[in-house]
């Protein structure tokens, strides 16, 4: 007998894994909240949830990069050019982290001399982290919108609407 | 084999902004962009022509004494905590290591930052919309 595997909607598997980043994102940017080992690692698992979301993205990446200066539309060059600053941000917050690192690297037996360039470069490239991730947010405000009411609420709701008007067609019934 | 290959390209893009900030770094470009910026405010006035030398020297001090304390710290395993400097309560009273519920604020006050810049971008996109839907309607035939 074959047996037929439902497939998860890649919109679905894309609102979750971004839903994650974001909230990890959040309490990553609160060392105060964590406390600084968690907030070490939480963001080096950070870095490795921004390749997959990359992967995920990938050939809306190329599509763009190929057609950037030709055929593409502004608001996808706009995106373009705010994915990369966030990107070389996100870069500069993990690199200067290690630098500074005082739990995860040292744990691992790595040691690195005190610098406090590397210390003041992180806080401020964390601090325009948080603005360029708001700014990412807002330019996919349109697909987050429509990729909750149809994974999220739909089902939700919809259920819940739906199941009176069926207990009321059984009712009639009998 | 292509998920591989992708991973390896996105490692490189990565490698290549940590080689530019090394490069800036290693050149003073990075020291004098933040100094300029004045993200380093006890140590900006030494910049200053004119600057007092007493001041600079002080200065000089404080940033030993900062590295000091922090290697000292990290040798012992102890949560950096250096009164007197500029990164004085940076972790809270507590210590690095612990969990502290003034990070929440921290937490509440990025989240806020957050929704205001999207409320503020997706009212301004959907204005910008309206408006140039209206000027197509308008336009004459």
């Amino acid at each position: 007998m074959k047996t037929t595997r439902k497939r998860i909607p890649k919109n679905l598997i894309n609102l979750s894994l971004d839903a994650l980043i974001f909230i990890a994102f959040l309490v990553a940017t609160a060392p105060r909240f964590t406390g600084i080992a968690v907030h070490e690692w939480l963001s080096i698992a950070f870095g490795a949830a921004i390749v997959t979301h990359l992967l995920l993205h990938w050939q809306w990446i190329i599509g763009v990069t190929r057609h950037f200066f030709g055929q593409a539309q502004w608001r996808a060059r706009i995106n373009y050019v705010l994915n990369t600053l966030f990107f070389i941000d996100m870069t500069i917050i993990l690199f200067t982290g290690l630098m500074i690192s005082e739990a995860a690297l040292p744990l691992l037996g790595i040691r690195i001399a005190p610098d406090r360039t590397w210390r003041l470069l992180h806080g401020l490239a964390s601090d325009a982290g948080v603005f360029i991730l708001a700014l990412h947010v807002a330019l996919h405000w349109q697909w987050l919108v429509n990729a909750l009411k149809r994974h999220i609420l739909k089902p939700l709701f919809g259920a819940r609407r739906a199941a009176p008007t069926l207990a009321a067609t059984k009712e009639a019934h009998s | 084999m292509k998920i591989i290959a992708r991973i390896i390209v996105i490692l490189i893009a990565a490698l290549a902004v940590v080689g530019a900030t090394l490069a800036l770094s290693n050149s003073g470009a990075l020291n004098g962009l933040l100094r300029a910026g004045r993200f380093e405010p006890e140590f900006a006035f030494t910049q200053r022509p004119g600057g007092a030398p007493g001041e600079f020297a002080r200065s000089q001090g404080q940033r030993r004494q900062f590295d000091r304390a922090l290697q000292q710290d990290r040798e012992a395993g102890r949560p950096f905590a250096f009164e007197g400097s500029f990164e004085r309560g940076r972790f809270g009273e507590a210590g690095l290591g612990s969990f502290n519920l003034f990070g929440a604020f921290e937490l509440a006050r990025n989240l806020i930052i957050v929704l205001v810049i999207v409320a503020i971008t997706v009212a301004a996109t959907l204005i910008w919309q309206r408006l140039g839907r209206r000027r197509v309607k308008d336009a004459p035939a």
